[in-house]
């Protein structure tokens, strides 16, 4: 096929660039999986990239699920903190790293609900693995989508976020960019290929 | 023919017309069906209608937080840094956030190193400082964030027996938060707060009985207001007395 492969380094300078311009400037590393490795090896600048790529996704997600800004706040920082203490636990051969993390985020979620319900039924630990499942049902899917397509960078993120969040039609968005029809699908149908490719790894880790 | 395309396949999940060679691939094809239906599911999740979502960075302190949290971890982890107790470690959350620079944690145990070697060589014991009053022990204090030197602190035993914690040190107003004097043991875990600066210069009268020289760490914290008792860990300026 080929396509696949890429596709896939398509989406990863979509990434770098967006980081360059944004927040990392002067990050060393040359790519995610590099980052990744280096957080496993116990390398502090990585956990400082971790949380520049995926502490708005910890924070929005736990925000959403507890609805209290503070709540979210202590979420976020204890996903961060117990990602560094845990590092050993993390095997870079089985999936991204912000994978891992969101997975810490949403048992994290699911500790704050249960300390905060009086339900006898999640005291069990079979009952809040049940929750953590709840938790990273359709509303977490959202999320992880916006993240995702935030993630792809401009103009790929704009034009699909248009087409599919906004529901424009494709010769709405050429007209708006002022962009060829032909380029406005082409963003659209290598967005979604890149989607695509990261969202296997969300699957992989959850 | 050969599989279809990501790209085609994309395509064909937004609506892009399908020629009649694709169409029969597809029919026969299941790794490629499959394959489209994974576009198709993503387009589907895309456009469930729900109301858009907004992605929300975390105030700055929340990552001040975790910084903190780790080099408290990793200093505890080494057992301390060069065999140095474990002080100073607590906290540097001042130090600027997103200095994009590694080696943070060894920058916050590099300081741990200074105010413990200071602490060790400037040993001020049983020096007479006025009429009435004895100094009994004295630390240069650093400023955690910068490592420079941040004034004195010292213990002194007045006529009546009273013992007094004397601190100067540039005072500066925090927002919505106190400045609290603290006494810390080395292992970093028991401590007793004295009080509240509130200006260059502080003295703290030491319970009568406590005995101080098991909490030799002095250490100076912002704590919100917010009515919570225990160290927000945010240690701003410390110093290790010579006793």
């Amino acid at each position: 096929m080929g396509g696949v492969d890429g596709a896939a380094g398509v989406s990863n300078v979509a990434l770098l660039e967006r980081k360059g311009e944004s927040m990392v400037v002067n990050s060393p590393h040359p790519d995610f999986a590099t980052i990744d490795a280096a957080f496993a090896r116990g390398d502090e600048a990585a956990l400082e990239a971790l949380y520049c790529d995926v502490s708005s996704l910890v924070f929005t997600l736990a925000k959403r699920a507890l609805g209290s800004d503070m709540d979210a706040e202590d979420v976020t920082q204890q996903t961060f903190v117990s990602a560094w203490k845990g590092r050993d636990g993390y095997d870079p051969q089985r999936g991204p790293l912000r994978a891992w993390v969101v997975g810490i985020a949403k048992r994290r979620i699911a500790d704050a609900l249960a300390a905060r319900s009086r339900d006898v039924r999640v005291a069990s630990e079979a009952a809040r693995e049940a929750f953590v499942a709840e938790v990273g049902g359709r509303e977490m899917d959202r999320v992880l989508l916006a993240y995702e397509v935030e993630s792809l960078g401009d103009p790929q993120a704009q034009v699909v976020s248009m087409a599919f969040f906004d529901g424009h039609t494709h010769e709405d968005i050429a007209q708006r960019l002022d962009m060829p029809l032909g380029t406005v699908k082409s963003h659209i149908r290598r967005g979604l290929v890149a989607l695509r490719n990261r969202w296997e790894a969300w699957d992989v880790a959850s | 023919m050969s599989h279809l395309d990501d790209d085609v396949l994309a395509g064909f999940a937004v609506g892009e017309a399908r020629d009649r060679s694709s169409s029969e691939h597809l029919a026969q094809c299941a790794d490629c069906r499959a394959r489209a239906e994974d576009f198709a599911r993503l387009v589907t999740g895309l456009t469930d209608g729900g109301e858009r979502v907004t992605l929300e960075s975390p105030p700055e302190h929340v990552w001040r937080g975790v910084r903190s949290e780790v080099i408290t971890f990793e200093a505890d982890s080494r057992g301390g840094v060069d065999g140095l107790p474990r002080v100073a470690l607590l906290s540097s959350k001042r130090r600027k956030v997103r200095t994009w620079s590694a080696g943070w944690v060894a920058g916050a145990a590099a300081t741990a190193g200074v105010v413990g070697g200071i602490g060790g060589t400037l040993w001020l014991s049983g020096i007479t400082s006025a009429p009435g009053e004895t100094t009994v022990a004295s630390a240069p204090l650093a400023d955690l964030a910068t490592e420079a030197s941040a004034g004195q602190a010292h213990v002194e035993v007045r006529d009546d027996g009273t013992r007094v914690l004397v601190v100067d040190t540039d005072y500066s107003q925090v927002a919505d938060a106190s400045i609290e004097v603290w006494m810390i043991d080395t292992e970093v875990e028991g401590m007793i707060s004295l009080g509240y600066l509130s200006s260059d210069h502080g003295e703290f009268v030491i319970p009568s009985g406590f005995d101080y020289s098991a909490y030799p760490i002095v250490d100076i914290s912002i704590e919100p207001n917010d009515g919570n008792p225990a160290h927000s860990g945010e240690s701003i300026t410390r110093g290790i007395l010579g006793l």
